[in-house]
């Protein structure tokens, strides 16, 4: 008996419609959950390691023997806020020529100390440094990223003339130095 | 029924596969995002800065760590000692949930390292700092060898 082959395009054209018809029911349930560069934490993940690296070339002291200051440290132990602003600032915009509009990074620098005067173990805190307000950044901006440092100050003496012995022990000691970045 | 006309089936059907191809290629392109998230959530939830951080401060405390270069107790080491490590707990504790402390082999009396020695070589003699950092998430513990010259 001759095989009857009519019908053959009929036969894929039901075929197909049915694998669309599949894919397009595949599409539409996946696509609860669409993905964009900014929810993917990828642009996330490379400004916190800008800051940590940043970080820890300011605190490479000059000196290295045991305990030594690092520029950092002295920056802290001498309340200079401004100077914190420009170095951070110069490495962090330290570039290959990008436009300002890519280049448009902010910061909040609070610093965290340990006090035992009065007998307990409290945590202080204090605005350090910040980066030069920007309108932009009071309209939008993008999330906040967290980096620490521990910075070793071998001299609190002039903070503790600056904040006081409720919020500064007199003596060597280690301080939790917090930056927030963020896009404008 | 009138008859069918087949011409062109071959073109009709690569005209499918192809279309077909491209939805493929779609998905495909569309996972490329979710590969760069978990890459960059992974090397966010690890917290290799903070545990470089402490053991970089460590190293550096060199001959100010108590045992090395001493012979006998030495009180303002013990006191820098106390302070380091109060510090570090607290703050690691407070800003960035972590458990962090470490421990080294002290000088007194009746100290095992002490009385006994601790390891070393002809050249070196090596003091044992273990670091310990747990954020709930991840658990580093780490026993570093800090030689000192004999």
């Amino acid at each position: 008996m001759v095989m009857n082959d009519e019908g053959q395009l009929y036969t894929i054209e039901g075929i197909t419609a049915g694998v669309i018809m599949l894919v397009t029911a595949f599409t539409i349930f996946n696509s609860g959950l669409v993905y964009t560069p900014g929810d993917a934490h990828i642009s996330d993940m490379q400004i916190q390691q800008l800051g940590y690296d940043a970080l820890q070339m300011m605190d490479t002291p000059e000196d290295m023997s045991p305990m030594s200051a690092s520029p950092l440290a002295l920056m802290i132990q001498n309340n200079d806020g401004s100077g914190f602003k420009t170095k951070f600032n110069e490495y962090l915009t330290l570039h290959t020529g990008t436009t300002e509009l890519v280049n448009s990074l902010e910061f909040n620098a609070t610093v965290y100390n340990r006090v035992t005067s009065g007998g307990g173990d409290t945590v202080n805190s204090y605005v350090f440094s910040h980066s030069t307000d920007s309108a932009v950044s009071q309209l939008t901006r993008e999330p906040a990223i967290s980096i620490t440092r521990y910075v070793w100050l071998s001299d609190a003496n002039d903070l503790k003339s600056h904040f006081g012995a409720a919020k500064y022990d007199n003596d060597e000691q280690l301080v939790l130095l917090e930056v927030l970045i963020w896009r404008r | 029924m009138e008859a069918l006309n087949d011409d062109g089936q071959w073109i009709v059907m690569m005209g499918f596969l192809v279309a077909i191809g491209m939805f493929v290629l779609a998905i495909i392109y569309s996972q490329a995002p979710l590969v760069g998230q978990t890459t960059a959530e992974s090397v966010i939830e690890f917290p290799k800065n903070e545990i470089q951080d402490i053991r970089g401060k460590l190293v550096s405390m060199g001959n100010t760590l108590p045992g090395i270069s001493q012979t006998t107790p030495n009180g303002a080491q013990e006191t820098l000692q106390n302070r380091f490590r109060g510090d570090i707990a607290l703050l690691s504790m407070s800003r960035n949930n972590a458990i962090a402390n470490y421990g080294i082999d002290p000088v007194h009396n009746g100290n095992y390292w002490y009385d006994n020695g601790t390891y070393g070589d002809i050249f070196y003699t090596y003091h044992q700092i273990d670091i310990h950092y747990n954020n709930g998430i991840t658990e580093y513990t780490e026993a570093l060898l800090l030689p000192e010259r004999n």
